[in-house]
């Protein structure tokens, strides 16, 4: 077992570490942050979108809350759910960008960079183009905007670092969400822990389900979902796993070795990570005061489901339009993404031992599923 | 016995040959037949034991006196130390015997207690074994499998009842609750936790297995140190069976429960726990009675479930030892691997005549 750093001190170096910017360059959108006239009045934000052809995030779920079709989608009408709607969209895949145009009434974009100063934000979507954040998001946090980076964020840490300095420099806040994170039960427990730690209980072990088919795209909404839970110091963490994409029915066990909190000693945390169509979402917190559980069923009528799980990240990003206040700290999206990599690191490079986060090679890139998905040439 | 012959093969064919091969001397027959006195128990193991719980709750002398639920006596000691078994056979009203044999003839089985002396286990037990005598194998009940096999092969060639098994396999809900898999449907996942201060003590996987079955494929386990936990993850991966898929059992050493479960299927969850209150007649008065039936001459389990446990059990600890945690398939771990020993000087050749 590798020594047990504290993994904060590591993020403050690291996202400390690249303020490399001249003094007095932090660069605003030349479009006004968006700002309603009144409670009463109607305008919209409007939201850009980069990557919709692929694994979409957007094309399949979080368009209908921003642009909601006319017609029902399977039986099922879709009102519209948010002060938001897409007025544009850009993919090297150009067939795939007027497919997505059509379906939602946007305009295509020609260029991943044609959207600076022409939107209120934009929402970064597709896993395949994990990859290619740093580069397709540059402009966008250059110019201030507040920008929806979709999990799992970064493939190295390298990467990581780079689009939190560039949002940090700039003032371009930034969402890296898990659609578990904001959901009520999540919320809810996150709560009892809180009132729990403020009468002393210190956290002593911890285990969840997450029902997923694969870790990068989905498994790694457990470790979101869990770390802002728990915010724990996780000193070591571990992807145990026959393979990490399409893992079908033997999942993933991946274990988090966590600082204790107080005078309570180091624990574990054990995420279950199980196969695709699994229907229980599940968390327990076990305390020197008592237990916290959260569960989310992945089951139920599809309305009511969505609303519950997909439609608050999609308000914490209008709040973050409006408001330009971060949800979480650059620390805790560090944080997530750290744990998320290494367990990546392990998987792929220590057969699924426990690893020092601070032991992962800064530029240690996690496999992709898509290589080509972005092509050199549109940069 | 030949490399190519599977564990069970030889068992089910060693228990046919030696369905009426009792040793003369033995009084373990006797008991079959039901007398009118009490079972007598001869006690191996005085140190990391549990002999001060059950001397405590079978003895007249005890918290539990006057109960007539128990049908065994404590009647003879041995321990390596004189002074301590002169002290334990003071404290309870029995008879130390000089030499670890000496209780042959005078006992209807014996029961050890210890964890410390479980890797002599099996030198200690071989004249009550090949005798014919019931016997309580002390947990994780060896440190190597070859030791293991060597007790479970005279079990089977003397038609011995033997009982190995750890204090959770017998509570009520290690029974019943395999009855509520029905309700949860596909299993999804599992979890469970235990109060657990070493790995020996880390008895929830053998509930839990007796609850969901053994076949379990590989096992990881993840802890500081076995021998003093501060925290532990041990994964048991389930192979897929019959309409059911590949899951895991992941369980942690944590938590004030004596144990805590719960199953998630497709189509429900089911839980039950035990708290940290739970009297200590409770907890352990479950396994004395399975014990007791043991040494009436029934066998708790079959020799091949106790065999799978201990699999388990040293791929545990060969999956923290020799591969820093990752997951080791079961059966794979050679049967003269030994994780380390407690006390590894505690008893020599000198202590046992074979």
């Amino acid at each position: 077992m590798t020594e047990s750093i504290s993994r904060r001190s590591f993020f403050k170096a690291a996202v400390a570490g690249g303020v490399l910017l001249a003094a007095g360059s932090k660069a605003h959108a030349k479009r006004k942050p968006f700002k309603r006239k009144s409670p009463s009045s109607v305008e919209m934000m409007e939201v850009g979108i980069i990557t919709c052809g692929y694994y979409s995030h957007i094309e399949d779920i979080w368009g209908r809350f921003l642009n909601p079709p006319l017609d029902e989608i399977n039986g099922t009408f879709w009102p519209r759910q948010t002060g938001m709607v897409m007025t544009k969209v850009w993919d090297p895949d150009r067939e795939a960008a007027e497919k997505f145009a059509k379906k939602y009434d946007v305009e295509v974009v020609k260029n991943y960079y044609d959207m600076v100063d022409k939107v209120d934000g934009v929402i970064m979507s597709d896993y395949y183009a994990t990859g290619w954040w740093p580069r397709l998001s540059k402009p966008y946090l250059e110019a201030g905007m507040p920008s929806l980076i979709n999990r799992p964020f970064a493939l190295s840490v390298n990467e990581a670092t780079e689009m939190i300095n560039l949002s940090k420099n700039n003032n371009a806040p930034i969402l890296v969400p898990s659609s578990d994170e904001m959901m009520f039960e999540t919320i809810q427990a996150r709560h009892r822990l809180d009132m729990k730690r403020k009468e002393g209980a210190q956290v002593t072990g911890a285990m969840a389900f997450e029902p997923c088919g694969e870790y990068p795209a989905h498994g790694v909404h457990s470790i979101y979902n869990l770390y802002t839970i728990l915010e724990p110091n996780v000193v070591a963490a571990g992807l145990q796993a026959d393979k990490w994409w399409e893992w079908g029915r033997k999942g993933g066990m991946m274990s988090w070795l966590c600082k204790g909190e107080g005078d309570s000693p180091d624990y574990y945390a054990a995420i279950r990570m199980g196969q695709e169509f699994d229907t229980n979402g599940w968390v327990l917190i076990s305390t020197t005061k008592g237990r916290i559980f959260a569960d989310n069923d992945h089951i139920g009528e599809v309305f009511t489901r969505y609303r519950n799980l997909f439609v608050p990240t999609c308000i914490e990003f209008q709040r973050m339009i409006e408001t330009r206040k971060q949800p979480q700290s650059y620390e805790h999206i560090m944080a997530k993404t750290m744990t998320f990599l290494t367990g990546f690191y392990s998987h792929c490079e220590k057969n699924g031992a426990l690893v020092n986060c601070n032991g992962v090679p800064m530029e240690w890139r996690a496999p992709e599923v898509m290589p080509d998905r972005i092509p050199d040439n549109i940069f | 016995m030949s490399e190519n012959q599977t564990r069970r093969s030889f068992l089910t064919k060693g228990a046919t040959i030696a369905a009426a091969s009792l040793t003369v001397g033995s009084t373990a027959e006797a008991s079959r037949q039901r007398s009118d006195r009490k079972l007598k128990v001869g006690v191996f193991g005085l140190d990391y034991t549990f002999w001060g719980l059950w001397a405590d709750i079978l003895s007249p002398e005890g918290k539990w006196s006057g109960t007539s639920l128990f049908n065994m006596e404590v009647s003879h000691v041995w321990d390596k130390n004189t002074k301590k078994a002169e002290e334990f056979a003071a404290k309870w009203g029995c008879e130390v015997v000089k030499k670890y044999d000496g209780m042959l003839g005078k006992v209807d089985g014996v029961i050890n207690g210890d964890l410390y002396n479980v890797p002599w286990q099996h030198r200690m037990l071989r004249p009550y074994i090949a005798a014919g005598v019931p016997s309580y194998l002390s947990r994780p009940w060896s440190s190597r499998l070859r030791d293991l096999d060597e007790m479970l092969d005279l079990a089977a060639k003397y038609n011995t009842p033997i009982c190995a098994t750890a204090t959770y396999e017998h509570y009520n809900d290690a029974d019943y609750f395999k009855q509520k898999l029905a309700n949860v449907g596909e299993i999804e996942a599992v979890f469970a936790t235990c109060h657990a201060g070493d790995r020996p003590h880390f008895h929830i996987p053998y509930m839990m297995m007796k609850i969901l079955g053994y076949n379990v494929d590989e096992i990881s386990l993840i802890t500081n140190d076995p021998k003093k936990i501060s925290h532990l993850q041990s994964s048991y991966v389930f192979a897929e069976s019959d309409n059911q898929p590949s899951y895991v059992l992941s369980m942690h050493a944590s938590g004030s429960y004596i144990f805590w479960l719960t199953i998630i299927g497709k189509e429900g969850t089911e839980t039950t726990s035990m708290p940290g209150e739970a009297s200590y007649f409770s907890r352990f008065a479950p396994q004395l009675i399975d014990i007791q039936k043991t040494l009436e001459g029934k066998s708790y389990q079959p020799l091949d479930v106790v065999r799978k446990k201990f699999e388990c059990v040293i791929t545990e600890y060969y999956s923290h030892y020799e591969r820093g945690g990752t997951p080791v398939k079961v059966g794979t771990v050679p049967p003269d691997w030994q994780y380390p020993l407690w006390k590894p000087d505690w008893y020599d050749d000198s202590d046992f005549k074979d």
